[in-house]
């Protein structure tokens, strides 16, 4: 499956921890960031990419190989074929079976997409801590962001006091 | 799709299932919510609702002002009810809760504000204060929307716009301005919103002189929408707009515009048809029509393609006189 194939232009990905993926420039470039490597011809052989680490770029590469536009002389050939609708619909059931990783894969993976600039991937990264926030109790979220409710009754009755209208 | 390395090729001898397998939790130390950097977390806030994320400061003292750097606020009457219809006691409480986050915003940038709200007069001053926060938030992006609020009530006036509280800075920040249900008299020597992008009007009492001059001024727009605006009157920008690409006009009493809009990719046009010029249209693509002027085939057909001849898509809809056509299709069945 991963054979270089004719005519597509390859790019060596490397992570902190030594791990090196070979990926097609047109995956790698839907990070903004490593396209403007590219362009500015600041990229020759490797690109290290910091404080990510092999697990979680290759996670990333997984999401970019995933989205990456597959019309033009670039593309993968298959979906030419599939109706656009299809292929959004496709993609969100995917983006949902991607997303399901524990919290610190997840948070690990919004600082990727913002450091790699991956809009599609940082909007469904945070757009699900952005659910979690909004669907559930002080308490759960206090669970989930790892933080621990260190207020006195009296200033946290201040607090409420100055927005009362948001807990109504 | 097959495998979800397609395209990708690892020169080590680790699996790839061996990192989403067992092996990954013993991969360096957990990454928690709060390690975000700033940026990142004032993003995230950004996107919430405002009542959610006012509740994140009661999270802990680390929450406590995390809200108040989220550069949006957006006000309408979910934010003070579950019920959106109108009703004249959330009007005290809508102006207590805008003026309480606004009180701890003081002094931080606002990049957006909307105030979605039904009007009367009781709001005037106050809508008046939030356009001065506005000012002094440096907002790229306000918004103004403001329906009559009690329809039972007869005629309140609308509100009018108080461009005399913009300053110089505040007209060179502002990148976007939407009024709805308001009026607006420019004063005597405004220059325009230099760096304004889109400008979005709807049922806005104006005279065809004000607004003349106010998109003359606005060099840098690039999408215009209006909707509902009657001028009674024609409509003549002699100033090319040069960056316009998106035009839309509804439903405006208004019998003739003339624009120079060279660059403009799309247009849609909602009502009565009267004539319209955009000048030199070389690039326009997109064109909607949405016509109640009754029209025959042959005139759509041969006098559409002659003043738009760059349109790649062009939806119409208009009531055609068929009945020739109508007549031939039957016989033909």
């Amino acid at each position: 499956m991963a054979t270089r194939e004719a005519g597509k232009k390859m790019i060596m990905l490397k992570s902190p921890d030594g791990m090196e993926f070979e990926v097609e420039e047109a995956v790698a470039m839907e990070s903004q960031t490593i396209r403007k490597m590219i362009e500015d011809d600041c990229a020759d052989t490797a690109i290290l990419i910091p404080n990510i680490n092999s697990k979680i770029l290759s996670r990333v590469i997984e999401y970019c190989n995933k989205h990456v536009p597959t019309t033009g002389a670039t593309g993968a050939a298959a979906s030419d074929t599939v109706a656009p609708a299809a292929l959004a619909e496709d993609l969100k059931i995917w983006d949902a079976e991607f997303i399901k990783v524990n919290r610190a894969t997840r948070f690990n993976l919004i600082q990727a997409a913002s450091y790699l600039n991956i809009k599609g991937l940082l909007d469904l990264t945070s757009q699900t801590t952005i659910d979690t926030i909004s669907d559930n109790s002080l308490e759960e979220i206090r669970s989930f962001l790892s933080t621990k409710n260190d207020y006195l009754p009296e200033e946290e009755q201040t607090i409420r006091r100055e927005n009362q209208w948001a807990f109504q | 799709m097959g495998s979800d390395q397609n395209g990708t090729r690892k020169r080590h001898r680790h699996s790839y299932e061996s990192y989403r397998g067992t092996n990954f939790k013993k991969t360096r130390a957990k990454v928690q919510f709060a390690d975000l950097s700033e940026d990142l977390l004032s993003m995230i806030l950004s996107k919430l609702p405002l009542k959610d994320a006012v509740r994140t400061g009661t999270l802990s003292s680390k929450w406590k002002d995390r809200w108040k750097i989220c550069p949006k606020l957006r006000f309408n009457v979910l934010t003070v009810s579950n019920d959106v219809f109108y009703e004249r006691q959330h009007t005290q409480k809508f102006i207590k809760t805008v003026n309480a986050v606004m009180q701890q915003h003081q002094g931080t940038f606002v990049e957006e504000l909307m105030i979605k709200f039904g009007y009367d007069n009781r709001l005037v001053n106050h809508i008046n204060t939030w356009v001065a926060f506005a000012v002094s938030a440096q907002t790229k992006s306000l918004a103004l929307d403001l329906p009559p609020g009690d329809l039972l009530v007869p005629q309140v006036d609308q509100y009018k716009f108080p461009f005399n509280l913009l300053d110089n800075r505040s007209i060179f920040w502002l990148r976007h301005l939407q009024l709805s249900f308001a009026s607006f008299e420019l004063p005597p020597q405004f220059n325009g919103f230099p760096n304004l992008r889109t400008l979005d009007l709807l049922l806005l009492r104006v005279t065809r002189k004000d607004l003349q001059d106010l998109l003359s001024n606005c060099i840098n727009l690039e999408w215009f929408s209006m909707v509902r605006c009657h001028l009674n009157d024609e409509l003549t920008v002699v100033r090319p707009l040069s960056k316009l690409l998106y035009l839309r006009v509804g439903h405006c009493k208004i019998t003739k515009i003339v624009l120079n809009a060279m660059k403009l990719k799309t247009f849609m046009f909602y009502g009565r048809l009267y004539p319209v010029d955009l000048g030199d249209v070389a690039d326009l693509k997109h064109a909607f029509l949405d016509l109640y002027t009754p029209m025959t085939l042959e005139y759509a057909l041969s006098v559409l393609p002659k003043v738009l001849p760059s349109v790649q898509d062009l939806t119409l809809r208009a009531s055609f006189e068929l009945k020739v056509c109508y007549l031939t299709l039957h016989s033909n069945m």
